[in-house]
């Protein structure tokens, strides 16, 4: 299994962090427990406190995915609270069979989704408030977050290339805004949130040679979106 | 998109994520070998999913946290449920429905806070209840005192909002709000212009009950004067008929004369009672009361003159005042009463007066429509049992009602001081209570289809002792060209005012010209009625019920251009006045 797996497994609490495993090698019991099940079995036994503890673990990856479907971050904050609220008041359906995230992941990108049908706006994407890597951001432990952050990391930071960068996610951004609402969705599930095709399937509800299509169909019409910018670049 | 298609792309995604298995790995490289522009393609795709895999991460905003945390923490002090977490549709509905409640809250409030006057129906209950409670001195207090609040009032009137929305709905609700009749449409300004009159017709119908109560009282002060009226006829109440008021609010004064009186009052009391009319019973006139009224108005001076003499002078006045019944005596009974015009009368009249007092039994006093007494009339009238005649003398009483309570009625001082034209029914009960000339008079009055019927009709040509006369020398003088001319014209005749036709029929073919003959007020107006009921002196025990004579009817008597003149009702009610009663 390649890494971009094992930084998924992570993210959805399947592999328990490097950290939690050599604290506690012999628990098989204490591996074997997913922390972000746990805590969703006690939000289901009515502990308030172990939803909130889901909400601190998942908030900004969550908020980050909605954001780069609607493209809005207002509109993502409100998506991502609805999510939210609407998984405690949907805690009796979450039966295991998938991760809390993927649960939570669901809810949220079918409002993200009829939002986007809702309201079908071409959004222009942009970087206004780009992370600050390495000087106090947040960071998420997921493999999408790992592999920017080993990007930007092996990239000597200087203005240009900052500039250049920007530049670049902009487009991408912009590009990504053009897509329908289900390109988005298996974009930013594949290529930003690192699901697996399975997870996606199950998400969409579609089969697997659907979804591989589907996300095919969708990197070439981001291909094409952002033909100009790479043909500038070469 | 075919299911080969759906393939290739399905295998090509995995190869570009490296999740594609050796043996597909090696296919498509090996055809990639073959297609550079393939690898071209997939090397671009891979680019671009790089390009999204390096997009930077934002953190979500800390009030998410904070927001979901806060909520959590009140449900849990509260004990909420997760579904009142985030924001809510209820704080919405509820605030609809605040905005609903209190709306409707003050709709119900100015509805019963404003002032409501009396709904028609509502008055309606109240003025029939109020002859049973007896207290017919209450007036509903919000009766109209002007027009403008009369027009206010009936816009809160219960019964009048159906019709001021659909007023609203013609001229437009801004309008309406604001009271401005005059850009409403020409028939919703008619609507409201009805409405306005409403209470007008409520406080007239108040004003009438009160009339109808002092009427009531007026005549049980003077029922002896209606009576002499009777007796004498109209031909001496010129004065009355001049001065009377034509309005609505001249009284109808109908004397019936029955066999049965009793069974007659129970006829008319079931009639108002059944057409639902109010009415009075006007105070018993005592023989105290009744008797000196004729005493105090003409002391009887000479005595009464025979019955045969009297009965002579009933026959010629008859047949001078063009007694439809008796033609052919016209010329021979002009004569008769040339000459009876220079007797005086005053005689006859208060013995006229004395007998028929006597014969008073009830008076009744109510509000109804021509029309109604007319059908009322027609009803006792075509009674056979018992056997009863109708008789107006609106005219005559209508000066008496005028005079002031206590004071010699002005009809009775006229009747007595002037005499009597024509009376020949006058005479007859005056001069034949008994005897011969009794019969001789119910035979004449038989004969000619009613004698008082008679004298009613041909009275005002006969008004005067020339007038009297001046018919004596006509040949067929039913009722002269000129009379009829005058009384269509300019000055209605009394009978014909009081709604008689001058026909020879008999009375219960009356009552139809009631409502059938000229009248200043409309058939369905409401006017005051008397009603007196008094037993029939002159009652034909054992008369035979002669038909009316053959003799020719008035419109045969009357030149071609008075038949055309004469109006269809008219000549319906001849027609029916020569069938045998």
């Amino acid at each position: 299994m390649s890494s971009l797996s094992h930084a998924n497994e992570e993210a959805e609490g399947l592999r328990p962090p490097q950290a939690a495993q050599s604290a506690v090698p012999g628990d098989a019991e204490a591996r074997s427990l997913r922390p972000d099940v746990a805590l969703l079995q006690k939000a289901q036994q009515g502990d308030r406190g172990a939803y909130g503890q889901i909400i601190l673990l998942y908030q900004d990856r969550l908020y980050n995915a909605v954001l780069r479907m609607v493209g809005d971050r207002e509109e993502a904050r409100e998506l991502t609270q609805e999510a939210f609220t609407r998984g405690l008041s949907k805690l009796e359906s979450f039966r295991g069979d998938a991760s809390p995230y993927t649960w939570l992941f669901r809810i949220a990108v079918n409002l993200a989704i009829s939002q986007l049908r809702k309201v079908q706006r071409v959004r222009v994407f942009s970087l206004d408030r780009p992370v600050p890597n390495g000087q106090g951001g947040r960071r998420d432990s997921t493999q999408a977050a790992n592999l920017v952050d080993r990007v930007a990391r092996d990239r000597s930071e200087l203005p240009p290339q900052r500039a250049e960068r920007r530049e670049r996610d902009e487009a991408v951004l912009a590009a990504l805004g053009r897509l329908d609402a289900e390109y988005r969705a298996v974009l930013v599930m594949r290529d930003i949130e690192g699901f697996d095709y399975q997870q996606m399937a199950d998400v969409l509800g579609l089969p697997l040679g659907t979804l591989k299509s589907r996300l095919f169909r969708a990197r070439l019409a981001l291909r094409d979106e952002l033909r100009t910018y790479l043909s500038d670049r070469k | 998109m075919s299911q080969n298609q759906e393939i290739i792309e399905s295998k090509l995604c995995a190869y570009i994520d490296g999740e594609l298995d050796t043996e597909g790995r090696a296919e498509i490289e090996k055809h990639l070998e073959a297609n550079p522009q393939h690898r071209r393609l997939l090397e671009s795709l891979r680019a671009t999913r790089d390009l999204l895999r390096w997009l930077p991460r934002e953190p979500a905003p800390a009030e998410i946290a904070e927001t979901l945390n806060g909520q959590l923490e009140r449900s849990v002090l509260l004990n909420y449920e997760g579904e009142h977490l985030g924001p809510s549709i209820w704080p919405k509905v509820f605030a609809a429905a605040a905005i609903v409640t209190l709306t409707a809250g003050l709709g119900v409030a100015v509805y019963y806070a404003l002032p409501r006057s009396q709904s028609p129906a509502q008055l309606a209950l109240h003025t029939a209840a109020e002859p049973e409670s007896g207290n017919a001195d209450v007036v509903p207090a919000p009766l109209a005192t002007t027009e403008e609040s009369s027009r206010n009032e009936a816009a809160h009137a219960g019964g009048a909002e159906r019709d001021r929305e659909a007023y609203a709905s013609k001229a437009g609700p801004s309008r309406m709000a604001l009271g401005e009749p005059a850009t409403l449409t020409p028939s919703a300004r008619q609507d409201l212009a009805d409405q306005a009159k409403m209470p007008e017709r409520l406080s007239v119908g108040q004003k009438k009950s009160d009339e109808l109560e002092q009427l009531a009282r007026q005549v049980g002060q003077n029922p002896s004067a209606f009576v002499a009226a009777a007796s004498n006829g109209f031909g001496l109440n010129a004065n009355a008929v001049q001065n009377a008021n034509p309005t609505a609010a001249t009284p109808l004064v109908l004397l019936v004369k029955s066999d049965a009186p009793e069974q007659t009052e129970r006829q008319v009391t079931a009639y108002l009672n059944e057409q639902q009319i109010q009415w009075r019973q006007a105070p018993q006139a005592s023989p105290a009361n009744a008797a000196p009224a004729p005493a105090a108005v003409a002391p009887v001076t000479q005595p009464a003159a025979p019955a045969e003499a009297v009965a002579a002078k009933n026959e010629s006045s008859n047949s001078a005042n063009g007694t439809l019944g008796a033609p052919q005596n016209n010329i021979a009974g002009s004569q008769v009463a040339q000459q009876q015009q220079q007797q005086p009368r005053q005689e006859t009249s208060q013995n006229a007066i004395a007998n028929n007092v006597r014969f008073a039994e009830n008076v009744y006093v109510c509000q109804m429509s021509r029309r109604q007494a007319a059908q009322l009339s027609n009803t006792i009238a075509t009674s056979t049992t018992p056997v009863a005649q109708v008789q107006d003398l609106s005219r005559a009483a209508n000066s008496i009602v005028n005079a002031a309570p206590g004071e010699a009625p002005a009809s009775t001082n006229a009747v007595a001081q002037r005499g009597v034209a024509g009376g020949a029914g006058a005479s007859g009960f005056g001069a034949g209570r008994s005897g011969a000339a009794e019969d001789r008079a119910r035979s004449m009055k038989t004969a000619a289809g009613g004698a008082e019927a008679e004298q009613l009709a041909v009275a005002p040509s006969a008004a005067t002792a020339k007038d009297a006369q001046n018919a004596a020398s006509a040949p067929a003088p039913v009722l002269s060209k000129a009379d009829a001319r005058e009384g269509a014209t300019t000055q209605p005749a009394p009978a014909q005012a009081a709604g008689l036709a001058p026909t020879p029929g008999s009375a219960a073919t009356q009552p139809a010209a009631v409502a059938a003959g000229p009248t200043t007020a409309p058939a369905d107006e409401p006017v005051n009625v008397v009603i007196l009921v008094q037993a029939n002196p002159a009652a034909p025990s054992n008369a035979p019920a002669a038909p009316a004579p053959a003799a020719p009817p008035a419109a045969a008597a009357q030149p071609p251009s008075q038949q055309s003149q004469q109006s269809p009702a008219t000549t319906s009610q001849s027609q029916q006045q020569q069938q045998p009663r």
